[in-house]
């Protein structure tokens, strides 16, 4: 089967959480395999439960630096992601979606794949100054593609990074529903 | 009494909290009291909510504001406050997902621009409220008499829910997405 990875940072109650849950069964409902990777959080949270019964793989660890781990089995794994994800993320992942920009400084240089996406569920407005606080290194792949949810977003980053920093193909894709559905 | 709920975490990303206290003092100041506003979701910045607090008081509205101070799945919600008004930033046009998922749960959403340089971009449909003084003139006419407006805003829940639904050409774009290179399968 097809695997895709979609990485976050946390799966509880919110927006970003909502887009990755119709991701997924969007995915399902057209026979992928989603995996999902939650980096630096170790809660249980709101979807994962949900996730469970989807039969869904969740999995928990960190691929930035290593530190202050309790357990050798969490540093284990740790370990093991870093290196799938540098080094055999293209043999065993179809593609990669970052949901939310934030994540970038814990993702763009630690997973190696050519069919990148990276969600940007923000609009400049929610941030001081109107300034996405992103750097503009993560945006400078031709390779990747940046996934806006509003016509607004695509506006914002063109005119906060410009197109000689912004190399990386935009798209937008509405918010949706129905991503379990098959029909 | 009208109710308007607003679903959020209280984070530095959500930075619109202290419009719904001026609104409060403005809807007192203008001799409306039969309201409330109740802010639904967890604390995940102190400072901010502080700041919420501190206005409400400055502004002697603190009896209309209310916090849950805990993230609340929408159907778990209590039945009087399920029977409020769902308050939803938009940017511009653009509505996201919390709005989507109290229409589907019958609940009845309306909608604040968040945007001020998107303020003409705003659907013209009933619920929507370009700026905060739309919001106060909604609130106003809700204490009135809702059920004209009620039924309104129902009509646009409805047709705004409908629009998140893809359409074949959306599915086969989105799985171009996931999988891209392939054909569609």
């Amino acid at each position: 089967m097809n695997k895709i990875l979609i990485v976050s940072n946390l799966l509880r109650i919110g927006g970003a959480e909502k887009l990755l849950y119709e991701v997924v069964g969007f995915a399902r409902a057209n026979n992928l395999e989603p995996v999902i990777l939650i980096l630096d959080s170790y809660d249980r949270e709101h979807y994962d439960p949900i996730y469970e019964q989807m039969n869904v793989k969740v999995v928990r660890t960190r691929i930035s630096l290593i530190k202050n781990f309790r357990s050798p089995m969490q540093m284990l794994q740790s370990v093991i992601w870093i290196i799938r994800l540098r080094y055999f993320a293209r043999k065993l992942y179809k593609s990669i979606h970052v949901i939310g920009l934030y994540n970038l400084d814990k993702v763009y240089h630690g997973i190696n794949h050519n069919r990148r996406f990276f969600w940007n569920v923000n609009n400049a407005i929610q941030f001081v100054d109107r300034k996405f606080p992103y750097s503009a290194e993560y945006f400078g792949n031709g390779n990747d593609t940046i996934v806006c949810i509003n016509k607004y977003q695509a506006t914002e980053m063109q005119s906060q990074y410009g197109l000689d920093l912004l190399k990386a193909k935009i798209t937008v894709f509405k918010l949706f529903l129905g991503g379990h559905d098959t029909n | 009494m009208i109710q308007i709920n607003l679903v959020a975490r209280i984070d530095d990303d959500k930075n619109s909290f202290l419009d719904l206290v001026y609104v409060a003092y403005k809807l007192k100041s203008a001799g409306i009291t039969d309201f409330k506003v109740l802010f639904i979701g967890g604390v995940h910045k102190q400072s901010i909510y502080q700041n919420i607090v501190h206005l409400a008081n400055l502004l002697d509205v603190e009896s209309h504001i209310g916090f849950t101070m805990k993230a609340i799945p929408l159907a778990q919600l209590p039945e009087d406050v399920k029977q409020g008004y769902f308050l939803n930033y938009t940017v511009g046009a653009f509505v996201g997902y919390s709005a989507i998922e109290s229409i589907d749960l019958g609940l009845r959403a309306i909608f604040l621009n968040g945007d001020k340089k998107l303020i003409g971009d705003m659907p013209k449909t009933a619920g929507m409220c370009p700026d905060l003084n739309s919001l106060i003139a909604l609130i106003t006419t809700l204490t009135q008499g809702k059920s004209a407006i009620d039924t309104k805003i129902d009509e646009s829940n409805s047709q705004l829910k409908k629009s998140y639904f893809l359409t074949a050409a959306e599915r086969s774009n989105l799985l171009s997405l996931l999988l891209p290179g392939n054909q569609p399968l």
